[in-house]
Order: C-alpha cells, then structure tokens, then sequence
C-alpha cells in the first residue's frame, strides 16, 4: 500500500511538477546520446543527463527533468527509504 | 543536549526541509527556546508579481505559448490575476514537467514560439543551459527563455549581511548538490555561524538540527549521498557560461546585490522580445468576478512590485514571524485563493503551515480547513 502513494506521489509530483524543488532517485534505464530512460519505482520518464557521468543500472538523482548527481545503489535506496518514511506521516 | 537557555533561531532554507521538518514533528520536540523559522529557499514564493505579468502578456500575444511549472500557476500578479486565470480567458499557458518539454514542442510547431517561464535556484538554473544548448544542437530558433533564476546561497550571504538574527542555517540539499557545501565556507568564517547541510529524512533532519544547535560556527554536510565539498563541476561551469549574476528583485525582501542569474548578452537571441514591456496586464481574477469586482480597480489597488496590502510574506521568508502571526493566513489567503506567494507553492512556508497547522493551535475556523 505504502509503495502505491509513493508511487503515486511521484507520478504526481514528475506530472505536476509539484515539489520545484525536490529532487528523486531512479535508475537508468538505457541511453540516448543526452537523454536517457529513468525509472522511478516503475514510471519511466525521459531525463536529460548533461550534468553527470553515468551509464545504465546507476541511479540519479533527478530534479527538473535533469540528472543533478549520479550515485550507486547503496545511497539511492537510502534516500528512496527517506521518501517512503515522510509517505508515513 | 547543551545548550544555553538563550532563544535560539534555525532558518531552514529550503521549503522542502519546512515540509519535512512538519511532516517528522520536529517541531514539537524541540526546547521552547528553539525556534524554526522558514527563508527565502521557494524560488516561487520570492518570484516579483511583475514577472507574471510578463508571463501574461507572452501567453496573450499571438503565436507564443508561455510553459511554465505547475506551482506557477497560483501565483498572483500585481493586477491579482494568476496564469491559470489567463488560462481559463483563453490565454495560452502550458504546464510543464521539466524544462525540456520545451524541445518536443518546439520541434513540432516550428510556428509557435514557446516561452519557458524559468524560475529557480542554482539546482533548476543548470536545466535552462541545457536547454539551450540542446535546442542550439536540434537547430530550434523557437524557444525563448523568460528568466527570473535566483541564487539561494547570495539570499543567506544577504539574511547575513542584513543582520537579521539568525543563529544557524539549515542549508538547502538539492541547491548544495550543485554547489557544493563548500559553498558556505566563506560565510561560515566571516559570520561565525553554523552552516549544516541536511536531508530530508527525519532522522537527518534531527541530527542537522542538533547540530546546529550544539555543533557551533562552521560547515557541516550531513546528506553526505547526494552533495559533495565541491558540487557538480558541470553545473557550475555551464553557469557561469550562460548567466551574469545581477541585481535582482525577490518579492517581499527587495533587491539583493548580484543574486540573480541573468543570461549573458551573447545569449540575447533566447530572450523574448516582450521583457522590456512592463505594463501589467489586466485579466478577470476569479474572485474578483465572482465578488462583482471591477478587474481594472483591483489591478489599479495592486499596481507596484510590492506584497498585497496586509500580506506580510516577506516578514515570514526572513523569519520574523510565523505564517499564522499574518493577519490574512487562514482568512483571505488560503491555498486555493492565495493572497501572498508564499502560500501559493507547496513549498511557501504559509502553504506548507496551512496544510500541517492544528486549527486549535492556529486558532483558525475549522470550517476554512481544506482537506487535499
């Protein structure tokens, strides 16, 4: 249940735009020259990668439809658990 | 936990941190001595109200589209009217995820000249750059940038600078990922504060805010997983290869010495010719017809650069007071007719209250709560 509203929490906030200025974890998919597939918990969104170094299987960090900061899994899920807990309150 | 019984003030900067901060509880366990107050960190919420009239008049002039993001949308200006008002006249607003949704568009309507209302600090200002290059390397000459981007970092150096009495900074997360939180070092010295990089999970919001209470002056990077001493190389050199940092007006505070990222002369070319027209715009505002108003007198009541009349925004993005102290929070100002900007964007100090506060606390009519 708790994975649903996040998960419907970010398809909102990447839909809406909600949140200017927070910034999500997801995993790359595949690439395409600037632009690469992201996967945030099963939404794909297109993001451009100009800012980091990255190949497919890492995660970003994404804000604004732009990957601000590559990190591997370790960091990614410690940040997406963060996400998870503010969803509890 | 050592502290002297003294009252001590923490500005978290970042709107998303004022979010989280409610969302923990936080607040409720901290010392009465302590206070959390929210600045100037919701590009949003410091957006002047003449900047939307440009917004306007873009979407009103004929073969243009303005883009802009949703939290946009709400934002009175100085007429009152809003951009969703100037969607429901017919106007053409388009709301958009990122500011790349640009690039499709505009490759598709070669007619149409879309402009992207940027807003934002140093982690959304990097997206403009690319944004350009990227319509530079599709060979599109029909998107426009309408830039009102801003450096949070230069408003703590102000908040410094003024005096105001801040006794720790909680520094905002994601700008750090751009910047570095090598970027404090210099304020910490010259203000003796303490600069504490935080992120966004409970338990790291408290550490932070332990920090800054017991930690005294210096930078300290607690979220460690997305920022780094020195930032992203990247970012910051497509900054400065794109913008000037210029004099700049944040709604509620004035203008603050080179805050702004203005793009540089060379660029000129995305820059949409209707800037330097400054007349605002006179669309209906919703309630104002609903009320019976004329649309001219209340464009006429609210014609310079400055808050509403009663709307007390700047005192809260500097701390002064809390959103509930504003004599409009709850009454004429609410998130779905915002008076002020700050509770206008979910992440305004006096939205993200309105939304967590107790009403037996805030004192307001349990009837005015709006359940989202």
């Amino acid at each position: 249940m708790q994975q649903i509203h996040l998960l419907v929490v970010i398809y909102h906030d990447f839909r809406y735009n909600k949140h200017m200025c927070v910034a999500y974890p997801g995993k790359i998919l595949s690439l395409d020259g600037r632009t690469a597939k992201v996967d945030f918990a099963g939404n794909v969104v297109s993001v451009n990668i100009g800012l980091v170094d990255t190949r497919p299987g890492d995660y970003v960090l994404v804000h604004a439809g732009m990957a601000i900061e590559s990190m591997g899994e370790e960091k990614a899920r410690s940040i997406l658990n963060v996400f998870a807990e503010i969803n509890e309150f | 936990m050592s502290f002297e019984d003294k009252p001590f003030k923490i500005m978290e900067v970042c709107g998303t941190h004022t979010s989280a901060i409610f969302k923990s509880g936080i607040r409720d366990l901290l010392p009465e001595n302590v206070r959390l107050v929210s600045g100037p960190g919701c590009p949003v919420c410091v957006t002047p109200p003449s900047y939307i009239d440009r917004c306007i008049r873009i979407a009103r002039t004929p073969g243009h589209v303005l883009l802009c993001f949703g939290d946009m949308m709400k934002v009175p200006a100085r007429g009152g009217s809003t951009l969703s008002d100037a969607k429901a006249a017919g106007r053409s607003v388009r709301m958009v995820y990122a500011p790349f949704d640009a690039l499709a568009l505009a490759a598709k309507n070669p007619d149409i000249e879309y402009t992207v209302a940027a807003v934002g600090f140093e982690t959304t200002a990097p997206a403009y750059a690319l944004l350009i290059e990227e319509a530079q390397a599709r060979g599109l000459t029909n998107i426009r940038l309408l830039t009102a981007l801003k450096s949070a970092v230069r408003a703590i150096e102000w908040i410094c600078e003024t005096g105001e009495d801040v006794d720790a900074f909680l520094c905002p997360g994601h700008v750090s990922v751009i910047t570095g939180s090598a970027a404090y070092a210099p304020l910490a010295e010259k203000y003796g504060r303490p600069f504490v990089v935080a992120g966004f999970e409970a338990k790291q919001l408290e550490a932070a805010v332990r920090d800054c209470i017991c930690g005294g002056s210096g930078v300290r990077n607690l979220y460690p997983e997305a920022v780094s001493e020195e930032g992203n190389a990247r970012a910051k050199a497509l900054l400065e290869t794109y913008f000037d940092l210029t004099d700049a007006a944040w709604r509620g505070l004035g203008t603050i010495p080179r805050s702004g990222y203005e793009l540089k002369s060379k660029y000129a070319r995305w820059i949409p010719d209707q800037v330097r027209d400054d007349t605002p715009d006179v669309i209906p505002n919703a309630a104002a017809v609903i009320a019976g108003a004329d649309p001219q007198s209340t464009a006429a009541a609210v014609s310079s650069d400055t808050l509403p009349p009663g709307c007390r925004c700047g005192d809260v993005i500097l701390g002064r007071i809390d959103p509930p102290d504003c004599p409009l929070f709850g009454g004429s100002c609410t998130p779905l007719r915002a008076t002020g900007p700050c509770m206008v964007s979910s992440e305004g100090a006096c939205g993200i209250w309105y939304r967590n506060r107790s009403p037996v606390i805030a004192g307001a009519d349990p009837q005015s709560i709006v359940i989202y």
